[in-house]
């Protein structure tokens, strides 16, 4: 479904991503795991569009991220939540989540609202809808970045760092949606440092390092001595992040 | 000697020049907003050279003293066969003068909307103009407003100026009324305590609109 | 007059006009930055009776127009306290006290922008409050300040135009008398304009310099 192809991206005369092939298939959990400055978002920012290719292409279905109008076709199927939500600040919660809906697919406003309330009631905020986002905590901020997202009924929703920004007890309100999420067969690719909750939820797991893909495995492959642990860089890795 | 009954005996004319700067400035704040908002999407245009002549514009017609801005207009449109009363000149010119300020604010507003905002819109596949129309505006608009304010009250505080084109405001009736009665201390420091109480109040006016309007928006982060 | 136009010495004329504008400028500016200094330090430290007279000044100065101050103090003055004064020390007079009242603002915010932390550190050190200013407040201070300082400098440049509706000799003056004599609005007053303009454009680049001058001897300038 996602086909990326030997991705190059670099800022100025820092290469990011050094040729990243990847394929995500429809119903995949992908969680994409690495060190700071591994260029787990940039790929991301990479099939979203927020960032040119240096090189290689990212196809999602028969649209390439290269081209403008295959890039907005992409854009309605791929749904992106941010790190540090990113809502509008200006508009209510409603508006927020109805705005992509009505101006890029469409919608009559009626259809998008009631869709809205529908992820509200899905995230248990239904009682936000007319609230601002500066009055929200983080927690209920990026669970509604995530309605904001799946308003879209996207094909594929990417997550970039979603919990990186929040406490742990907001981390866990945003996990469980995820993982409801996860078992309801939406295609998600995690960028994430939760690594415990990668290995819950997701089926696949794709380590990179210094702009390459260094493993690219099922999860309990990934987490086995005999399998991703035999790699010293993923063994250094997570048992840094053990020790958390 | 300080003699206050004069303002007692020319209230009338006063009160005509007020009603002339009255108007004058409502005028002018809405063609200088109008031009200031031109010159800020050519300051932000992608074109190199529009948005140059934006900056220009910013740049020239706030190094320039403003009378000498009023005085090349009013002499020089009659020499291209354009003859316009003083109060079009007035307007026509804080127009033009006051929209470079309006533009610096709006640009810089513009400029600081935050970009991951902005970037989440483009994700999800909004157009150039949409973004522009529904979040960018939006807020730097909402943003401007205290500065906007301040300009517009200096406008107000400017159009003195236009007294020494024959325009009669306040400061023109003034003048005739500190000739009459020949009493000019009193005369312009009643004026000058008029514009003062005149600025305290539309300070607070705006103060109170922009806590209106911003009362989702608490300071965070 | 029969000369209907421009002639070299009106250079020159120009060039007296700009002389008077600079003088005019630097003196008022001097006086501003001293008085405004004292005054903002005045309000900074609450010296009771002058910072609230202080305040009420700058406040009056700041929100009204600065010809009608010109008209106050060349027109009224002179009747009010019965005294003699030219045109030229009315203007410096008056812009003095605008310059003044802008700056006190600007020495204010800038005074109050500094940490309170570490002046609390020092005064527990034992610093007296003298030291206190002159070694640790105005040195931060002064490069918080120093951009709000060019700005409001360029900007009283303009406003000496002013000075010319009483009747000061100076560069807009100067336009004037040109204008009337040779009637081309579109020659005259351009290049008044760009005089200006050049004026303004070269102290906003010293003011650059100076920014960044002290910037570099003070190479701590964020911690």
């Amino acid at each position: 479904m996602i086909s990326i192809n030997n991705v190059q991206k670099s800022f100025g005369n820092t290469v990011i991503l050094d040729g990243v092939s990847l394929t995500i298939n429809k119903g995949d959990v992908v969680s994409i795991l690495g060190a700071s400055g591994s260029g787990k978002s940039t790929l991301i920012r990479c099939i979203n569009g927020l960032e040119r290719l240096n090189g290689g292409d990212i196809k999602v279905g028969e649209n390439s991220v290269k081209n403008k109008v295959e890039l907005n076709e992409i854009r309605k199927k791929v749904s992106t939540v941010f790190q540090h939500f990113n809502l509008y600040p200006h508009l209510t919660v409603l508006d927020n989540i109805t705005l992509a809906p009505i101006e890029v697919l469409g919608w009559e406003k009626s259809k998008a609202i009631a869709k809205a309330i529908e992820l509200l009631n899905l995230v248990g905020l239904q009682d936000k809808s007319d609230s601002y986002p500066s009055q929200l905590s983080g927690g209920q901020k990026q669970r509604i970045g995530i309605c904001r997202a799946l308003a879209m009924e996207p094909e594929c929703l990417l997550l970039d760092e979603v919990t990186s920004a929040l406490d742990p007890e907001m981390t866990s309100e945003v996990l469980d949606v995820l993982a409801d999420l996860a078992r309801s067969g939406t295609t998600l690719i995690f960028v994430t440092h939760e690594i415990a909750f990668a290995r819950k939820i997701s089926n696949r797991i794709v380590f990179l390092d210094e702009g390459k893909v260094r493993a690219d495995m099922e999860k309990e492959q990934f987490f086995s001595n005999d399998g991703g642990k035999q790699d010293p860089r993923i063994k250094r890795f997570l048992d840094k992040m053990d020790s958390k | 000697m300080f003699d206050l009954s004069i303002i007692y005996k020319y209230l009338g004319s006063f009160i005509d020049g007020f009603e002339i700067t009255a108007s004058v400035s409502a005028l002018s704040i809405i063609g200088s907003f109008l031009v200031g908002l031109m010159v800020m999407f050519a300051c932000v245009s992608s074109n190199k050279l529009v948005s140059n002549i934006g900056y220009a514009y910013i740049n020239c017609f706030r190094n320039i003293p403003f009378i000498v801005q009023v005085f090349f207009i009013f002499y020089g449109l009659p020499e291209l066969g354009i003859f316009i009363d003083p109060y079009t000149t007035g307007v026509l010119a804080l127009s033009i003068a006051v929209g470079a300020y309006c533009a610096d604010v709006l640009r810089a507003s513009v400029l600081q909307v935050d970009n991951e905002v902005i970037e989440a819109a483009q994700s999800f596949g909004l157009s150039r103009k949409l973004i522009y129309q529904k979040i960018v505006l939006p807020i730097a608009l909402r943003n401007s407003i205290r500065p906007l304010g301040s300009i517009f009250i200096n406008l107000i505080l400017t159009t003195s100026i236009l007294s020494t084109v024959t325009l009669n405001e306040l400061t023109g009736a003034a003048k005739i009324i500190a000739a009459e009665t020949f009493r000019p201390f009193e005369v312009y420091f009643f004026l000058l305590l008029f514009y003062c109480v005149l600025t305290y109040i539309l300070s607070f006016l705006i103060s109170r609109v922009h806590a209106r309007l911003n009362r989702h928006f608490v300071t965070e982060n | 007059m029969s000369n209907n136009g421009f002639v070299p010495y009106d250079l020159i004329v120009l060039l007296k006009g700009i002389g008077v504008s600079l003088e005019v400028f630097i003196i008022s500016s001097v006086i501003g930055v001293i008085l405004g200094c004292l005054l903002g330090l005045a309000r900074h430290y609450r010296v009771t009776i002058i910072g609230s007279i202080s305040t009420f000044i700058s406040e009056f100065l700041k929100n009204s127009p600065v010809i009608v101050q010109l008209f106050l103090i060349y027109f009224g003055l002179p009747i009010f306290l019965g005294i003699d004064m030219d045109a030229r020390q009315a203007a410096t007079i008056t812009l003095s006290g605008n310059t003044a009242a802008f700056i006190s603002v600007i020495v204010v915010s800038a005074l109050a922008s500094i940490d309170k932390g570490q002046i609390e550190a020092a005064r527990v050190f034992g610093l007296s409050e003298w030291k206190i200013l002159t070694k640790i407040v105005t040195p931060q201070a002064l490069l918080v300040a120093i951009a709000p300082l060019v700005g409001l400098a360029v900007n009283q440049l303009q406003v000496t135009s002013l000075i010319s509706v009483i009747g000061v000799m100076d560069i807009t003056k100067v336009g004037q008398i040109l204008n009337q004599r040779t009637w081309q609005p579109f020659l005259v007053w351009p290049v008044i304009g760009i005089t200006y303009f050049i004026l303004s454009w070269v102290l906003s680049k010293a003011g650059l310099l100076l920014e960044n001058r002290l910037k570099k001897h003070q190479s701590w300038v964020s911690i």
